[in-house]
């Protein structure tokens, strides 16, 4: 069952790259989100499946429409011609190397953390990246302001 | 990823290389810049998809956190990159990437 929803995400983020219509791109990527949380889910990880679902098809996506919308939802622009051949062959190395490798990558397994709760983890364990992301959202607003905002003169 | 079984680990390996594999892609192969923000947004799933099958199933709480730390900086990323993106439009009327070559100050 995860494999067919791997594959879902999979087909539908590739759409979203070689469709030239915008807003079904866009909607293509919705749906390889929803896939995603889905899978997550699946993963016992359902607080980052809601907010694959939620902030990441929600809210980016909403943002997404809003600038296609407000510049013109035709693919207007001329692409090189960059062959996808040469990333079929990075494909291909990569995975020699991780048939290769994988049983060596078992050493790099951790010991299981030994949190009761999630509201543990990312309160008491993680403490320091709740403050990263506050730090984060107050810079995206910042440059929000600062990109979007009118100037002093109204300019 | 790797402590579960082997084949399932493989699936999630696999599907982390092919989606960063499409971002990149798209990164490298668009001049339009919401396709390059797409292609980014394609790797981010990729890194949590790998984080979340990394920390599956002893470590799954610690992976949560971080997947919701990834997820926080790529909202503020994709609202910055959109803002930038709506911005050159109104400069230049155009969403090419050359466009940003001609910037000055």
């Amino acid at each position: 069952m995860n494999a067919l929803l791997l594959a879902g995400v999979l087909i539908f983020a590739g759409l979203a790259v070689f469709l030239r219509d915008m807003l079904k791109a866009v909607i293509c990527l919705l749906i390889s989100s929803v896939f995603l949380g889905i899978v997550f889910f699946r993963l016992n990880a359902p607080f980052a499946g809601v907010f694959e679902i939620s902030v990441v098809a929600g809210l980016i996506m909403v943002l997404f429409i809003l600038t296609i919308s407000l510049t013109g939802a035709e693919d207007t622009v001329s692409e090189p011609k960059i062959h996808i051949a040469f990333f079929a062959v990075l494909f291909l190395i990569f995975s020699c190397v991780v048939l290769y490798r994988l049983p060596a990558a078992e050493k790099l397994v951790v010991k299981p953390d030994h949190y009761n709760s999630f509201g543990e983890v990312l309160w008491i364990g993680r403490a320091f990246d709740m403050i990263g992301q506050i730090s984060v959202i107050f810079a995206g607003v910042f440059v929000l302001l600062a990109v979007v905002g009118r100037g002093r003169n109204g300019k | 990823m790797v402590n579960n079984s082997l084949a399932g680990g493989l699936i999630y390996a696999y599907s982390f290389a092919v989606l960063i594999f499409i971002g990149f892609y798209c990164i490298f192969a668009r001049r339009n810049m919401i396709r390059i923000l797409i292609g980014l947004e394609i790797i981010s799933k990729g890194i949590a998809l790998l984080i979340i099958s990394g920390g599956y199933p002893d470590n799954i709480l610690v992976a949560q956190a971080l997947v919701i730390t990834i997820i926080v900086i790529e909202v503020c990323v994709m609202a910055a990159g959109l803002s930038l993106v709506i911005k050159a439009y109104k400069q230049s009327d155009s969403i090419d990437i050359r466009t940003f070559s001609k910037l000055k100050g």
